[in-house]
Order: C-alpha cells, then sequence, then structure tokens
C-alpha cells in the first residue's frame, strides 16, 4: 500500500544556494500510519563545514505540520512536531556518525559526502495514525529542514544567530492528504 | 518613575548577559536573545539622544533661556562619561584577547593530545591490518562453500578468527549467512553505501565503528568468492570487539581530542562573544550616560532657565510672576527668593494703584465741593501760575479758565482786559508773600462792575505742592442791596421830615405875599414880591425834589404785560424828536426781537430817563448824537433783550463810576441826580442787569432785560395796542 505524492510547492528554487532542498518526498501510508519520506539536498557553508572538521556535531531538525484547511478560518492543527538528526567527525575513527534523536539509530560513514546525504535524509518519520484523519476530508502536510542553532555550542550559537553563513534552511513543502 | 525602571531594566539585562556570557546552561539560551533586547533598548537610547540633541539644537538657535549653559553642561557630562569608559573598553578588550589567545594556545597540551591520538590510530591500524589479512584469508576459503552450507561454516569460522558477528552477502548487500556471539542480536547491520561502493571496487574496507555507548567495533568487510568459484560475488563483513580496557582508553581519547578541538576552535567565536558583549554593554552605558546626561542638564538648568524667564518678565512688567518650585538646593532657594520677591513687588504695585485711586476719589470730592460753591477759588502754583479753579471762579471772573491752566494770572487780562485790578492785586500779593489777606477790589466783568471780596493764603508744601490759594465772592449785589435799602431810608425820611414842613411855608409865603404886596409899595413891595416868589419857587423845586425821592423810594406794583421794545424805543424816540433840542437819534434794532414780560411805563420811563441823561450830559454848544441798538442775547449766562444807548459826550468821571448808580452822583448842573438810579431800579425791578462803560470816544449803557420762559405771543396784540395808545 504505497501512496505516493510529489510536494505541491515549487522545487529547487534554491539550489545555487546554502541550504537544504528537497530532492524527493512523499507521504506513504501504513497499515495504522502515515509516514513521511524526505530526502533533501544539503549544501553547507564554509563556516558549517569548518565546525563540522573540528568537530562540532551539526543538528538537522525537521519541522512537520499536518493541518485541515479551512476557508473562512485559520487551518486546523492536527499535529506538529519536530525531529532532530545529528551529524558529527569522530576523530579517533576519521568516521562521520549520523545520529537520529528519536530512533536512536546511528549510521557510520567514511566518505563525507554520503554522511551528509545520509544526515538530509528522513525516512519513516511517523506523522499521525490514521485513525486521526476524518474520511474523505481534505488535510496538508507541511515540512521543513533547518540547521538547528539551539543545539551549537553555547559560544558559537550567538555568532550564528547573528551570521547568514548559518541560516541553512529549506522552504515550507507541502503535501496534500486524503483522509 | 520611568526612568528609573528604564535604568533598572537595562541593569537587570546587561547582569544578565553577563550571566549568559559566562556560560551558565538556563541563560546561554537567553543569550541571544538578550543580545538582541539589548540592540532594541541600544537603538531606543540612540533615538532619544537624537531626539534630545535636535531639541538642544533647536533651543539654541532660538536662543532660549538657558540653551547655552545646558549644551556646555551636556558636554562636560559627556566628556567625562565618554573618557574613562573609553579607556577601560581598550584596555578590556586588549585584555580580553590576549587572554582568551593566551588560554587557548597550549601548544604543548595540543601537541600530546595529537600525538595521543595518533597513538591510538596507529594501535588500531595494527590491529586491523592484522584482521583484514586473516579475514582475506578466511574468505578466500570461502570459495569453496555454498550458500547453503555458509550457516554452519561462518559459525565456526567468526569462533577461528575470534568476531563477534561474522556476516556473508552479496555484493549487493543481501545477507546471504550470518553468524553472532550473541545469539540475542539482531539482524546484522547492512553496510552503508560508501562501503559498498568501495567493495565493488574491488578494494577490502576496514574502520573503526564507533557504536554508541558499546564503544568502538573493527568493522572489516572483504570481497569472497562466490560458491561457483567465481570471484567478488560475495561479500564478507566482520565485526570484532575491542577489549573494555582499550575501548575505554580509545573513549578518553577521542573525548579529550574532541574537546580540544572544539575549544581551540570555538575560541574565536567567544571572543568574539565576549567583544560584542562588552561592546554592547559599553555602548548602552555611553548612552545611557549620555542620555543621562541631557536629563541632569534639563534639570540643573530648568530652576535658571525660569529664573531668566521671570526676571525677564518683571522687567517688562509682569510683577508677581511665581516660579516652580525647584527642590531644596541653592537654586531653590534662589527661585523661592525670586518668588517673594515678585509677590512684594506685585504688592507694591497694587498699594500704589489702591492709594492712586484714593487719591483720586478724594480729588473728585474736592472737585465737586468746589464746584458746588458759590465763591470763586483759585490755585496758584509757586510762581504764580494757574493750578486748581472751580466753575464759580469761571462765572465769576467771566473767563474760561480751563484754557489758561499753567499759565500765569496775566494772560486772563489778554481775554478780559476788565480783571486788571484783581489781577494786579494778587501779583502785589505774591510779590509780598503775604500769608494770609483779605481785600476788596472792583473789576469789570461780563455782568458789568462786580466788586469782588477776595481773601488769599499760601498753600503749604514746595515747589510741586505749595502755591498760593484765592478764594473771592462777587459781592456787587450784597453792596448794592446795602446802598439801595440806606438810600431808601433817606427818601422816606426826606419825604416825611421835609415835605410835612414845605406845604406851610408855601402857603405861609403866598399869605404874606397876598395880604403885604399890595399894601407896600415901592422898594419894599419889590423885596417883597422877589423874596416871596423866591421862597414858593424854592419851595416847588424842593417839593419837586422830595417827590423824586419819595417816587424812587416808593416801589410801585408792576404792571406785566408782553411788551414789544423796539415799539416803546421808537415812540420814545419820536418824542425828542420833535423836541426843541434835536438831538441826532440813530436806532439800529433787530426787528426779531421777542417780546418782554414787563411794565411799559417803567420802562418807557427808564428810556426817558437814559436818553435824558445823555443829552444833559452833552457839553453846551454841541449836538447830541445818540445811538439805540437793541439785540437778541441768547447763551448761557443770560437769555433775554439787550439794549444799548452810546454816546458821544466826554463819558463818565472815574469818580462817578463807582457810584453812577446811586442817587445825588451827577456831574451836571441840572437835575435830582436820581436819573440814573431809577433807572437801575427798573432794571432790577424786572429782574435784569445794567452796566454802564466809557468808551474811547463817549459812554455806553448796557441794559439786559430777561424773557419769560414759555414764548408771550397771546399778548402779543394787546401790548402792540397798549404801546401804541400811549
Amino acid at each position: 500500500m504505497l501512496m505516493a505524492a510529489w510536494p505541491v510547492s515549487v522545487l529547487s528554487e534554491n539550489s545555487g544556494r546554502a541550504g537544504f532542498t528537497l530532492v524527493s518526498g512523499n507521504i506513504r501510508t501504513g497499515t495504522d500510519v502515515h509516514y513521511l519520506d524526505a530526502r533533501y539536498d544539503a549544501t553547507l557553508t564554509a563556516d558549517a563545514n569548518d565546525a563540522l572538521d573540528n568537530g562540532v556535531p551539526l543538528t538537522l531538525e525537521l519541522q512537520v505540520r499536518v493541518t485541515r484547511p479551512r476557508r473562512w478560518w485559520w487551518d486546523a492543527e492536527l499535529v506538529e512536531f519536530s525531529q532532530r538528526q545529528e551529524l558529527r567527525y569522530h576523530a579517533l575513527s576519521r568516521r562521520y556518525v549520523v545520529h537520529n534523536h528519536a530512533t536512536g539509530d546511528r549510521r557510520i560513514f567514511f566518505r563525507r559526502d554520503v554522511a551528509v546525504a545520509a544526515w538530509s535524509t528522513l525516512e519513516s518519520v511517523p506523522l499521525l495514525q490514521r485513525r486521526q484523519l476524518e474520511h474523505g476530508q481534505r488535510y496538508e502536510v507541511e515540512a521543513r529542514v533547518r540547521l538547528d542553532l539551539d543545539a551549537l555550542p553555547h559560544p558559537l550559537r550567538t555568532v550564528a544567530f547573528v551570521s547568514p553563513e548559518w541560516r541553512l534552511v529549506s522552504d515550507w513543502y507541502k503535501w496534500p492528504l486524503e483522509g | 518613575m520611568a526612568r528609573v525602571l528604564l535604568c533598572l531594566l537595562l541593569l537587570v539585562s546587561l547582569y544578565l548577559l553577563s550571566v549568559a556570557t559566562q556560560d551558565s546552561a538556563v541563560f546561554g539560551r537567553l543569550h541571544p536573545w538578550l543580545l538582541f533586547f539589548n540592540t532594541i533598548c541600544l537603538a531606543g537610547l540612540l533615538g532619544l539622544i537624537v531626539w534630545n540633541l535636535t531639541r538642544l539644537i533647536l533651543q539654541r538657535r532660538r536662543g532660549q533661556p538657558g540653551s547655552r549653559i545646558t549644551v556646555r553642561l551636556v558636554t562636560m557630562f559627556v566628556i567625562l562619561a565618554l573618557v574613562p569608559v573609553s579607556v577601560v573598553y581598550y584596555f578590556s578588550v586588549q585584555f580580553l584577547n590576549r587572554g582568551i589567545e593566551s588560554w587557548f594556545d597550549a601548544r604543548l597540551e595540543q601537541q600530546v593530545i595529537e600525538d595521543a591520538l595518533n597513538l591510538s590510530q596507529a594501535s588500531f591500524d595494527m590491529r586491523m591490518r592484522e584482521l583484514l589479512s586473516r579475514m582475506e584469508s578466511a574468505a578466500f576459503n570461502l570459495g569453496r562453500m555454498s550458500d547453503a552450507m555458509a550457516p554452519v561454516s561462518l559459525s565456526q569460522l567468526r569462533e577461528e578468527l575470534g568476531a563477534a558477528e561474522l556476516t556473508l552477502m552479496a555484493s549487493s548487500g543481501r545477507i546471504i549467512a550470518t553468524s553472532a556471539q550473541e545469539p540475542s542480536a539482531m539482524l546484522p547491520q547492512r553496510p552503508e553505501e560508501d562501503i559498498l561502493l568501495q567493495l565493488r571496487q574491488g578494494r577490502p574496507y576496514v574502520g573503526l565503528d564507533p557504536v554508541g555507548e558499546a564503544g568502538i567495533q573493527i568493522r572489516v568487510l572483504v570481497p569472497a568468492p562466490g560458491g561457483d568459484g567465481r570471484p567478488d560475488q560475495r561479500l564478507l563483513q566482520g565485526l570484532f570487539p575491542v577489549s573494555p580496557r582499550v575501548n575505554a582508553l580509545a573513549d578518553s581519547v577521542q573525548e579529550a581530542y574532541a574537546r580540544h578541538q572544539e575549544v581551540g576552535y570555538l575560541s574565536r567565536p567567544l571572543q568574539e562573544t565576549f567583544t560584542l558583549t562588552l561592546s554592547l554593554v559599553l555602548l548602552l552605558s555611553v548612552l545611557f550616560a549620555v542620555w543621562s546626561a541631557f536629563y541632569a542638564a534639563r534639570r540643573l538648568v530648568e530652576p535658571i532657565r525660569y529664573l531668566a524667564e521671570g526676571t525677564e518678565a518683571v522687567a517688562a512688567g509682569d510683577y508677581g510672576k511665581q516660579l516652580p518650585p525647584a527642590g531644596r538646593d541653592e537654586l531653590g532657594f534662589l527661585v523661592r527668593s525670586f518668588n517673594d520677591m515678585s509677590r512684594r513687588v506685585a504688592q507694591a504695585r497694587d498699594d500704589a494703584r489702591s492709594s492712586q485711586v484714593q487719591v483720586e476719589s478724594q480729588r473728585a470730592y474736592l472737585e465737586t465741593v468746589l464746584g458746588r460753591l458759590s465763591s470763586g477759588v483759585v490755585a496758584l502754583d509757586m510762581d504764580g501760575n494757574l493750578r486748581t479753579w472751580n466753575r464759580a471762579a469761571d462765572q465769576i471772573l467771566g473767563v474760561p479758565l480751563r484754557s489758561f491752566t499753567g499759565k500765569p494770572l496775566k494772560t486772563l487780562l489778554g481775554r478780559q482786559t476788565g480783571l486788571e485790578a484783581f489781577v494786579a492785586m494778587v501779583e502785589r500779593r505774591l510779590a509780598n508773600r503775604s500769608q494770609e489777606w483779605r481785600e476788596q477790589v472792583s473789576v469789570t466783568g461780563p455782568a458789568g462792575r462786580q466788586v469782588l471780596m477776595c481773601s488769599g493764603a499760601s498753600l503749604p508744601g514746595g515747589t510741586g505742592t505749595g502755591g498760593y490759594v484765592i478764594v473771592f465772592d462777587d459781592v456787587t449785589a450784597l453792596i448794592q442791596a446795602q446802598r439801595d435799602a440806606a438810600w431808601g431810608e433817606v427818601a422816606r425820611r426826606l419825604a416825611h421830615e421835609i415835605k410835612n414842613p414845605l406845604t406851610p411855608i408855601q402857603l405861609s409865603a403866598e399869605r404874606l405875599r397876598r395880604k403885604c404886596l399890595n399894601v407896600l409899595e415901592g422898594r419894599e413891595r419889590e423885596v417883597l414880591d422877589r423874596g416871596t416868589q423866591t421862597i414858593i419857587e424854592q419851595v416847588d423845586a424842593m417839593k419837586a425834589m422830595v417827590n423824586a425821592f419819595t417816587e424812587y423810594a416808593h416801589t410801585p406794583q408792576l404792571e406785566l404785560v408782553p411788551v414789544d421794545l423796539n415799539g416803546l424805543v421808537k415812540q420814545v424816540v419820536e418824542l425828542y424828536r420833535a423836541g426843541s433840542e434835536r438831538p441826532s437819534l440813530r436806532l439800529a434794532l433787530d426787528e426779531d426781537l421777542p417780546l418782554l414780560r414787563a411794565d411799559a411805563g417803567r420802562l418807557r420811563q427808564l428810556l426817558h430817563n437814559l436818553i435824558k441823561n445823555a443829552l444833559e450830559a452833552t457839553l453846551p454848544g454841541e449836538r447830541c448824537e445818540l445811538e439805540i441798538s437793541s439785540r437778541c442775547v441768547d447763551d448761557e449766562r443770560f437769555r433775554g433783550v439787550e439794549l444799548r444807548l452810546r454816546d458821544f459826550g466826554p463819558g463818565f468821571s472815574e469818580d462817578v463810576m463807582n457810584h453812577l448808580f446811586e442817587p445825588y452822583v451827577t456831574t451836571k448842573a441840572r437835575g435830582t441826580g436820581l436819573g440814573m438810579p431809577i433807572v437801575k431800579k427798573i432794571v432790577e425791578e424786572h429782574h435784569g442787569i445794567i452796566s454802564a462803560e466809557n468808551l474811547a470816544d463817549g459812554a455806553q449803557v448796557t441794559v439786559r432785560l430777561p424773557v419769560p420762559e414759555l414764548p408771550v405771543q397771546s399778548y402779543a396784540l394787546e401790548a402792540r395796542t397798549d404801546g401804541e395808545d400811549r
């Protein structure tokens, strides 16, 4: 039972810039639960790369909202949550570790590009129970990823808040969802 | 209050910023927000300062009082605040930079940590190389083993190799068989794409896997020949544990290195953060100080500005201006003193005003009293110039004194020459500096000759207030009344005492004549004849004289009827034209004369007497010239008819002038001396005024008779008829 849907929003508008761009993403419906699979193309800035090389972990935050659009009022919000995935360089083993905080999964890469790609890929993110949706009703799933500046070490955080080098964020993408 | 709150808020925010900078867990998260908030404060303060500065510049341009000193104070405060803060800032930044650099510039420590890491890696490398070669040989042996047999062989092989987990998989990563040391272990982990890629290229993979809390394990992947003998169809993955001791050491090394690396890397942002925070704090402090400088300067200058404005207001005549209170310091004392002074000045002004009003009312009171006096009052200053007068003085002197205010009394003569005697008397008294005096003087006023009883006194005071006051009464009427009464008495006595014996004397003389004239002859008869004739004639004359007196003394009942004066004049004049003396009579009569209410007979006598008087005054041998004029007079002092008789004779002598209207005053040989007194009596019976004056070539008598308030037209016809009959 696979229901694939391409995001409605226009893709790759800022592919040249540093940040995150959705490469592929779809809503998958399991037996009881709707899942989100999203793969982003991450382009890190020099500062972020530098920090990674120096052992500073980078945390990706996926922000998800499921809403029911209403015509004359604000959209009703069913679910809102965020999920984090961390990328860190392990100096002793010369390996990159991608750690999903939600599942606790730890994946190890020796190539950086593959590690970054894995870091910016979130698969099987549970959205909500199927029974939470009314039958026949239309819903919207919105999601974006960003570099979580709050997770940076404290001295870096202030600079990161001020500097555009650290503002790594994707657009909001929307997927329709039928109840 | 708002200022104190803002100040407290800023202090709290700065304190939090300082705490946050020191890497506190709670405030660390707030740090960027605190920075943001403080930046907003900074912008707000900057706005406030710009606003204050603009205001100050505008005030300075307008030249508002106190702006100059405000500029000076603000400049002073700002310099006082800026210099020490800048010095502290400079040294703080220097210290901060050098301090942080020196803290992280521990080269020896860095070297040691890097060496430890390298050593650890070298140690692992050796072990990994060994494991790789063992795995490679094991994989080679697997070439003979089919996929179906693999699980059994793998287990054996794993034990030989000492691996924690041994997995045989297809080149795509699909697991064929696996064997794990822990039976409970889950499905073996599929190698990541980068490892598979490398193996597909025919190169084995060996590396350390940092697997979280489990520590480190060594992962080795080597290509294994396929079951059918084809090489590189399969992959053999072995996971080898590391002894707990090594694991702990490796963890420690990794931890130390990562930390050291991170801290070294973060020194620059840390320095930047500190500098940013310090700069922000400094800027906030400086701006707050500058703003406070504006505030303090304004507070300090405010009383001075008030004082300047207050002084200006007082200078412009706005007394009593009160300034707002300005604290308890010396400036406040100054402001209080100013308020006190201003209040007193205003009070003094009000007192002066009220006393002025009082003086004015007293003056008005005095003027009213003076105005109602029937006596004339004139006040002169020390130099003899006219200062004050009353209405009665105006009337008595017949001159509007207002136009002579401040001028010497002598100037009155330009208007009324008849006042010469009065002016001369006053000047003489002033020259003598008489303190108090009383004197009678006769002047010629508008109503003819007047006798004034004057009394004078010098006023107390100096040049401004001193002077003289002269009070005078017109006593003409009084004196005249006294004289008239006296003469009336004389006349009655004469009539009584003299007339009575006259008749027997006359009768006796006549009898004597009748009896004796025929008896005597010759010379005796002539003497008797002449003697008795003389007695009879003289007695007749005496009788006539006494009769005249009687008539003078007797006041007949007037028969008041409407009378046309012009008609009366014409009648009388006609009589004289027909007379023997044939005088030259010229008439200048006003034809629009109103009718009088008078006794026609008495008026006729008046005219007779006047004409006769003029004729008698004519020198012998000269022809008498007489001019009679009448006109209507209507002014504020008199309303009626004026009749003038002017002759061209020698005029009245100075002696006669004073007693012209008294009986027995005559310059003529003939006449009883009662002509003019009777004329005056008739005029007074008709409530009229008579005056006589000498002109350059003759004399003039003026008679003024009042007309009644109501017109007397109803009597007009009767009067004419009456007049014509006579």
